[in-house]
């Protein structure tokens, strides 16, 4: 080899290392065209040569000194060695590019690889300098695992993994691991019938007649007595030929005094050379009622249902897609990539048959149809059956009968249909059942289908999930929430009107107004009911089938005079100010928890001094009562007042006190809070102008004041 | 010498050089000449797909995430701890907490001691979940539900967890889950909004929700979450005014669309577009609300299997009914939200009443969608958004006590949709502190819910500020285990 040469080969090298760095840097990029990537399958072909001389490289540079050739040619060989694996590399990556190379077995695969090619690369590049490292061998012997591991990763990818023991592992390539989308018709179906029941006398060692069954190439040889099959032609086919001799006839395969072949065995093979004896093909390439998916179905069992099914069916146009589309229809393939298409109807006030017939177009591609809650004819059903594909078809709510049920038996690939809220009876579905073996689930919630005719026919269907109530013939009793009490005037001075009435429909609503508590006895609440006076109605529901609710209780106040004008003469305790002294008057009635929050809460409040408020009248009342409504909270120290006082006069000189009452009830510890209505009795005061109540908050000697809090006050 | 004779190999003469570059820059064109679009701008990055579209077939087509805000005490509904009414009043051993940051609530406490659960257990149905008797709706239905015991996050209070478990950040700026779910798939029904909120409120101490766990982030506006009012009418001003035609309605519509198409040819504002189609969708949820909110016609049936409470509007319970109904009409994720958990103290008396709250409701909700046949189709999700201390905060009194805050181990429960039924999943220590199994992360939660929703959260980007968001952020794995 001239030093010319070497020198060319040189330059190719860092030409191809640049390239392959370049390429590696921005892989994301690559766009290959046709005939690099038949340049990227020679790869496994290219590889040998690197992993040779890489070997033979190492291998050499152990060579004890006497024996070693001289320097300049191991250097040679490390640049053909690094230049070899140059190319493998370039073919590897060209190839990892087509489709199916994405998983981590790749990845190592050519990081190692691509790692032994930098390594040698960099062992040729400083040569020199190698022998005088140290850890020399410790490099070399590392390159060479390295080597190993990137060989076994990418025979892992060529031949799957546990290739080299498969022989001493359980076959398994019968069914029991390979699932049904996994399976390869040759592979797993054909090969371990000719494997067991074959190959021990038509191997390449010892071939009977001149035929090897063993594999695709061999096979379709054919052997002395010609070829052994006519792809598509069983009847023509030289192997089904004689399978089907009669045992004792001397063709007759396999021979007599062997284990013969099992019928199921014997319609696998009619079966592969019918549909053309592919050997590359999927089992699951082939339609659902083709004999050999059915034959695999048996044989194979379904993946994990995160898999993705497969279709076999082109997809539809966009355009058309585009077209059919509507606020009212919405069509989405299941996938970004697949062809099958799932369509949803809304708007019920939309829907006719057009709606279903329009899609037509589609008829192969739509596999998940939703008309729930359409109104959908029996009628329309036939339109649907145009839906080859139809995989999921939800009924809900629909106003099919059990009549239409029947045109649904069309449907070949039907396995989840949805009846809940039609009235279809028993009858009608086991009719459906029987004729459709592809369903596996059916919703049969609020139909016409009791209880009894579903469990019987989850007998006879055990691979049909058939849903119905969840709790079947459920007698379990609840109790009905409070009732609800509606009112445009709870403080009112004449006059109010309360109209009861219940979330849930059809209840009873029971109800007192003289402080009993009410039963089914009580009078029923018809219509509004009219208060003339300061009342409080309980009320209670009942319904059949249902535990009576508990009371509610809504007070009713009257209220007969308005004051023209008020004034407070003492402070409000500063959270609880509410609207001043017009609280008092403003028909807002506050809630029990006087914290939250405070300042919308309607009740004004004192603590450390008394509540004084004035109010004057233009026109003279007859004063008889005087009620206050508070809070009495004992947990956070809401009291009702330790006593209250009225004045009362012709104007605010005159003022004389006309009732005062002290408390009549303290709360006891523990007590629930309440909204509570004292009322102090005034002894009949005619024409009075100006009115003083004064409310004391209680106090316990030695102890902070309690907070007294008054939302309204009623002046009757 | 060697240094010299290495330094001596590594020269290069100016031939050497020049010939080297040349050559290199050769191969590098070579290279290129196989990369077409290496140097476009928008380069199509393999890993990004295109939108509104799964990116493989998935089970679930909805979600309704039952969010029960405040964090529920797993200590007293799934957690069972036998251990920690054992060692009732005794100090928390420190290896257990490690060096957790506690909250500012309990930091300052001088003691911690461990407090077990006041309401019994039982186990329920083939799995042999351990539920309490809080919850006995939730339990006759354990066989529908995956229980997650191990979820754990890192925000200690409420506002970062919330945002963390609906953004995936603890930082408020990013598109809540069902923004994100928009964006990917799209909405099914043209007529409602793909992603609706309903509020709630229990007795208990509750925390505040806001809008910014529901918001689009920076999507685009039309993504965001819809929230429906608690009231008697859902969605406010649905009918048109007195008087007022709905072909004037229409009229004016298209008016105002015209010229909001001006203004977006002009500005290009993607605000402008996202105003037209809202314009647009609530002239169509005009017709579509009443008809789907309507409860006034469910059957009895339907009122006892999620409690009477269903017909009121506001409670949990309508809300379920709620959720139930719109996704029966195709809005792709609804969310609920009920406040109250916040249980420091007054524990016993307040989860009583939160857990009678959603007890019924949300197993009737399950129930419903499997009768119908959508359970199948739809993720429902229920859980807080962390877990709370098996240590006491403030006083351990003979029947009362509170828990803080606890970020390492908290409980979630799926159904439907492509989970596996009838699995309870990971495992905490006897103490109930932290995780000896299974751990899953808020991230991790997120790239299982995308990936249910047939999608890949590595692959469901947008890029913002030069960067490409996704809701898992930088994290999370699908996990494998949870999938039926």
């Amino acid at each position: 080899m001239s030093p010319t040469t070497e020198r060319y080969l040189r330059k190719f090298l860092w030409f191809l290392t640049v390239l392959i760095s370049f390429l590696l840097l921005f892989e994301k990029y690559l766009a290959l065209p046709a005939w690099v990537q038949v340049i990227g399958r020679l790869h496994p072909v290219v590889l040998h040569f690197p992993i040779v001389l890489l070997i033979g490289s190492i291998t050499i540079e152990f060579s004890r000194e006497s024996f070693t050739p001289p320097i300049h040619l191991k250097r040679f060989l490390w640049l053909i060695t690094a230049l070899s694996s140059a190319l493998a590399v370039l073919m590897g990556l060209f190839l990892s590019q087509e489709e199916g190379y994405l998983g981590s077995t790749v990845f190592w695969h050519k990081w190692t690889g691509v790692g032994v090619f930098y390594a040698s690369v960099f062992i040729f590049y400083l040569y020199k300098y190698l022998t005088q490292l140290r850890f020399k061998n410790l490099i070399l012997i590392a390159l060479g695992v390295l080597l190993l591991l990137s060989g076994h990763l990418g025979a892992e990818l060529t031949h799957g993994e546990g290739f080299i023991t498969q022989p001493l592992q359980k076959s398994s390539t019968t069914g029991t691991d390979i699932t049904f989308e996994e399976a390869l018709v040759f592979d797993h179906m054909i090969r371990p019938i000719l494997e067991t029941k074959c190959a021990n006398c038509h191997n390449e060692r010892k071939s009977k007649g001149d035929l090897v069954l063993i594999d695709s190439l061999h096979m379709l040889k054919g052997g002395k007595s010609g070829l052994l099959f006519e792809p598509f032609d069983p009847t023509q086919s030289l192997l089904i030929d004689r399978i089907h001799l009669p045992i004792d006839d001397k063709k007759h395969m396999p021979p007599k005094g062997k284990p013969q072949l099992t019928p199921l065995e014997i319609r696998i093979l009619h079966a592969w050379i019918q549909s053309g004896a592919p050997f590359r093909a999927r089992v699951s390439d082939f339609t659902a009622q083709d004999s050999l998916s059915v034959l695999g179905q048996e044989l194979f069992s379904s993946a994990s249902r995160s898999s993705q099914p497969m279709y076999s069916f082109k997809p539809a146009p966009e355009e058309t897609i585009r077209q059919l589309t509507n606020e009212y229809r919405s069509i989405q393939p299941l996938a970004f990539h697949s062809p099958a298409l799932s369509v949803e109807l809304y708007g019920p006030q939309a829907y006719s048959s057009q709606s279903i017939e329009a899609l037509k177009p589609l008829k192969t591609q739509i596999v998940e149809l939703n008309l729930s809650r359409m109104p959908v004819q029996d009628q329309d059903l036939q339109l649907v059956t145009d839906f080859v594909n139809l995989n999921k078809l939800n009924l809900n709510f629909t106003g099919i009968t059990g009549e239409g049920l029947s045109t649904l038996a069309a449907l070949k690939n039907l396995q989840s249909l949805l009846l809940a809220g039609t009235t279809i009876d028993g009858t009608a579905l086991r009719q459906l059942l029987a004729a459709t073996p592809s369903l596996r689930h059916v919703s049969l919630w609020d139909t016409k289908v009791d209880y009894d005719q579903i469990s019987d026919l989850r007998k006879q269907y055990p691979q049909v999930a058939l849903i119905g109530d969840f709790i079947p013939n459920d007698t379990t009793r609840l109790k009905l929430n409070f009732p609800i009490a509606k009112s445009k005037d709870w403080v009112f001075d004449q006059e109010s009107a309360v109209e009861l009435s219940h979330s849930v429909r059809d209840t009873q609503l029971h109800y007192t107004l003289d402080g009993s508590e009410p039963d089914s006895l009580s009078p029923r609440a018809d219509g509004p009911i009219r208060l003339e006076r300061t009342t409080e109605i309980k009320v209670r529901a009942y319904k059949e089938g249902w535990f009576p609710s508990d009371v509610a209780v809504f007070p009713v106040y009257q209220n007969t005079y308005k004051p023209d004008s008020v004034f407070l003469f003492s402070r409000l305790n500063h959270v609880h100010l509410a609207e001043g002294a017009h609280t008092f008057f403003d028909k807002q009635l506050g809630k029990l928890g006087a914290n939250n929050p405070a300042w919308a809460n309607h009740f004004a409040g004192v603590r450390h001094n008394d509540l004084q408020l004035m109010c004057w009248f233009d026109q003279p009342i007859d004063l008889n009562t005087v009620g206050l409504r508070i809070m009495i909270e004992e947990e956070t120290g809401i009291y009702p007042p330790g006593s209250i006082e009225v004045w009362g006069g012709k104007s605010e000189d005159q003022l004389g006190l006309i009732a005062k009452q002290v408390t009549p009830r303290l709360p006891e510890p523990g007590e629930k809070a309440s909204l509570t209505l004292i009322e102090v009795p005034v002894r009949n005061q005619r024409a009075l102008h100006c009115l003083k109540i004064v409310a004391k908050p209680f106090q316990r000697p030695g102890e902070r004041p309690k907070l007294l809090l008054i939302d309204e006050m009623f002046l009757n | 010498m060697e240094k010299e004779i290495i330094e001596h190999g590594f020269s290069l003469n100016r031939r050497r050089f020049l010939s080297n570059l040349s050559i290199g820059l050769g191969s590098v064109a070579l290279g290129s000449l196989l990369m077409p679009d290496l140097f476009k701008s928008s380069g199509k990055v393999s890993g990004e797909l295109p939108l509104g579209l799964p990116h493989f077939a998935p089970k679930a087509k909805r979600v309704i995430y039952l969010f029960q805000n405040g964090a529920p005490s797993q200590q007293e509904l799934f957690d069972y701890k036998p251990r920690l009414r054992q060692l009732r009043g005794e100090e928390i051993p420190p290896s257990v907490v490690g060096n957790q940051r506690l909250t500012g609530m309990t930091a300052n406490q001088d003691a911690f001691p461990l407090v077990g659960s006041f309401v019994d257990f039982a186990q329920y149905g083939q799995s042999g979940a351990w539920i309490s008797e809080l919850l006995p709706y939730t339990a006759r239905i354990v066989d529908e539900l995956c229980i997650v015991k191990s979820m754990y996050t890192e925000a200690i209070n409420h506002d970062p967890a919330l945002t963390f478990l609906q953004t995936g950040a603890q930082q408020g700026n990013r598109p809540s889950m069902g923004a994100w779910l928009s964006y990917g798939l799209g909405n099914l029904n043209e007529n409602l909004p793909c992603f609706t909120v309903l509020l709630s409120r229990g007795i208990g101490n509750g925390q505040g929700v806001y809008s910014r766990l529901w918001t689009n982030g920076f999507l685009d506006s039309v993504h965001q979450g819809v929230q429906f009012s608690s009231g008697e009418d859902p969605v406010l001003y649905l009918k048109d005014p007195e008087g007022m035609d709905r072909r004037d309605r229409r009229l004016m519509l298209d008016h105002i669309a015209k010229l909001n198409t001006m203004s977006y040819e002009e500005f290009g504002d993607p605000e402008i577009a996202s105003k037209i189609h809202q314009y647009e969708m609530a002239y169509r949820m005009q017709t579509a609300i009443p008809d789907v909110l309507d409860v006034s016609k469910e059957s009895d049936a339907m009122v006892k299997l999620y409690g009477p409470d269903c017909l009121i509007p506001g409670t949990y319970a309508a809300n379920c009914l709620l959720a139930r109904k719109l996704v029966e009409n195709g809005v792709r994720f609804v969310q609920l939200y009920h406040q109250g958990w916040d249980q420091h103290s007054n524990l016993p008396y307040e989860i009583k009443q939160q857990a009678k709250d959603v007890d019924q409701a949300s197993a009737g909700l399950v129930m419903d969608l499997k009768q119908r046949g959508l359970l199948d189709e739809t993720l429902v999700i229920w859980g807080g958004e962390f877990g709370r201390t098996s240590y006491t905060q403030g006083r351990l009194t003979a029947d009362n006590y509170g828990r803080d805050h606890h970020p390492r181990c908290f409980t979630i429960w799926m159904a439907g949709g492509g989970i596996k039924p009838g699995m309870v999943y990971g495992e905490t220590d006897e103490l109930g502190y932290n995780i000896t199994q299974n751990p899953v992360h808020v991230h991790d939660f997120h790239a299982t819910v995308l990936h249910l929703l047939g999608l890949d959260h590595e692959k469901l980007t947008y890029k913002h500020q030069g960067r490409r968001y996704r809701l898992t952020d930088v994290a999370g794995k699908v996990v494998t285990d949870l999938l039926s």
